[in-house]
């Protein structure tokens, strides 16, 4: 049997492992190994097996995932949400959608301290659906605003999916972070864009807001001036060349804690749930990266992704049309895998083919955080959707896939954005670090 | 098996807290006074492996890997707790293999006296929480295997 088709037989099977309720880490790691001892010999793949874990955890630009995981669990016990909303809502006074507008700055300022979509979805669904409830918006916007403003966490910098994309695709963290900067200003203003649509449609669905006082307006601004330093110094500091990502990470995550400290936002109790459940997070990451760099031996071997570009050779696809396939595979795939198990499935084997093609690695680590975020809040699975749904049981899951949808259509945008303009991705990593 | 995992995830935890407060300190003295410490590159790598490696037993115990549960609508209760039980089984025999194999490479760097070039630490020394993490992982997921199978059990009993 030639290599090639054992690659396949193992892709077919990992799929099949997966869907069967097998761990994906356990999946990949099972799957890597047979398939690399069926290609290169037993003993080779058991001295893979037994070396690859220790490699990879005492990696030290792995560690940069537990602590900007931590900083993103410390912001979150912090009361940073409840300012960074107050604040936002100050800028939008009398327009109508008022609190459905701030949910969505408030979640892309939170995303600059933050890199996960959960989290920043749970926490903003405790601080923003009450507000809203109370002042009479429709379920289907609230819910929808929170959903698609949490997807923000992870494209705006730091955010832990680029970090992994950046392990696995052999990238600059740094680079990730600035190519993530400007997609993510973008997505919110394509949601905001969404949430007046919805508004001019609609209008029963919100009221005129309430209005703020000028003196509300600026303490609201006033109190998140050391939220605006934490995500100066940690990610500044970072795209300044003053910190590597992982003294970012360790000086944000830092901050986090300091500020929530002294803030009186964060009890002793507090920081231990943040930390304990930082190694919940980063444990689950690690078996899954562990796995997934022994499943990579595997696909090297196979010389699945030569095949893959031979083969897009011969049918001439151009460098747009192979991406809108890659695209379409994975807002598919989103359907029904969850991002992380994603990113590391494919990268190995679509990555050389992507650059082969002309377009930028870094570019496509947008491209597929994009993708990533459709996913969190596209049915069936979106997980956003099932966080904000587990704190107000009371709204039914269906009215909440009634409210995202408008929601949908500003990934899809962005995505045509980027294929059509790479540089709103790439402007920014060129500027900051300009090639020597 | 529950509160000795705990207890490693709460070691875990602490050696995160050690890890970024050994990093901030280093930036600030190297920014500052110029004078960085030295081996924060070893220690940081090394506690890497003890937040990964002591809190994954708590991982497995708790079923707190990623698992894409879209079958559950189509199948039963029975038939889920079927295919919870081959997912263990893999596991035992994935972490099973991934124990052993780990010994010849740990026995290695002890007999060839590897060392942490800063902190000229004995890398078998590392070892030693990696496989006592796999090794309790692996336990755990028989003891989470054992527990499914004892509830079943119980509940086949009942007329």
């Amino acid at each position: 049997m030639s290599v090639q088709s054992i690659g396949l037989i193992g892709m077919g099977v990992l799929v099949l492992m997966i869907f069967l309720r097998v761990p994906v880490a356990i999946s990949m790691g099972l799957v890597g190994l047979c398939g690399y001892a069926a290609v290169a010999g037993w003993d080779r793949a058991v001295r893979v097996l037994g070396q690859v874990p220790f490699d990879v955890a005492s990696g030290y630009d792995l560690s940069v995932v537990p602590m900007f995981v931590l900083m993103g669990e410390l912001a979150t016990r912090s009361g940073m949400s409840a300012k960074l909303y107050n604040a936002a809502r100050a800028f939008f006074v009398g327009f109508r959608g008022a609190q459905a507008l701030a949910t969505l700055g408030a979640c892309a300022a939170f995303g600059a301290v933050c890199g996960s979509s959960l989290a920043t979805a749970a926490t903003m669904t405790r601080i923003a659906i009450p507000q809203m409830r109370r002042l009479g918006y429709d379920d289907r916007l609230s819910t929808g605003a929170v959903a698609a403003g949490g997807s923000l966490g992870i494209l705006i910098p730091p955010s832990i999916p680029l970090v992994i994309y950046a392990i696995i695709a052999e990238q600059s963290v740094a680079k990730l972070f600035a190519a993530g900067m400007i997609p993510g200003l973008v997505l919110t203003a394509l949601y905001m864009l969404m949430v007046v649509a919805v508004l001019i449609w609609k209008p029963g669905w919100a009221p005129t807001d309430p209005g703020m006082s000028w003196r509300e307006r600026f303490a609201a601004l006033g109190s998140i001036w050391s939220i605006a330093i934490l995500f100066g110094v940690a990610i500044g500091g970072l795209y300044a060349g003053w910190f590597t990502p992982t003294e970012a990470a360790a000086i944000g995550a830092f901050g986090a804690w300091g500020l929530g400290a002294l803030g009186r936002g964060l009890s002793l109790k507090q920081t231990w749930a943040a930390f304990t459940d930082t190694i919940r997070t980063t444990c689950m990451l690690f078996m899954i990266v562990i796995c997934a760099v022994i499943f990579s031996y595997f696909v090297v071997q196979t010389q699945l992704p030569d095949l893959l570009v031979s083969w897009m050779r011969t049918i001439e696809l151009g460098p747009v049309g192979l991406m809108l396939i890659i695209i379409a595979f994975y807002v598919v795939m989103g359907c029904f895998l969850d991002g992380f198990g994603m990113i590391l499935i494919t990268v190995p084997v679509f990555l050389p083919l992507i650059v082969q093609s002309g377009w930028d690695p870094i570019w496509f680590g947008v491209i597929l955080v994009v993708v990533i975020e459709l996913g969190l809040i596209h049915p069936p699975v979106g997980m956003n959707i099932f966080v904000i749904q587990a704190q107000v049981p009371d709204v039914p899951v269906l009215k909440i896939y009634q409210g995202i949808i408008p929601f949908l259509v500003a990934p899809f945008l962005l995505l045509g954005l980027l294929l059509a303009f790479p540089d709103i991705a790439l402007w920014l990593p060129q500027t900051l670090f300009p090639p020597r | 098996m529950s509160r000795l995992t705990r207890w490693l995830a709460a070691l875990a935890a602490l050696a995160l807290l050690v890890m970024v407060l050994a990093i901030t300190v280093d930036v600030v003295r190297a920014n500052v006074f110029h004078r960085p410490i030295k081996g924060v590159f070893d220690l940081v790598s090394t506690l890497l492996v003890l937040v990964v490696f002591l809190g994954i037993p708590q991982t497995f115990l708790t079923q707190g890997n990623v698992t894409v549960d879209l079958i559950d609508r189509f199948l039963g209760r029975r038939g889920v707790a079927v295919f919870r039980a081959i997912a263990g089984l893999l596991t035992v025999v994935f972490l099973g293999l991934l124990f052993w194999h780990m010994f010849l490479p740990a026995l290695d760097t002890y007999q060839f006296d590897d060392r942490k070039p800063d902190l000229d630490l004995p890398i078998w020394m590392i070892w030693v929480p990696v496989l006592l993490g796999t090794g309790l992982a692996l336990l755990a997921v028989i003891v989470v295997i054992a527990r499914e199978l004892r509830t079943r059990g119980g509940e086949g009993g009942r007329p």
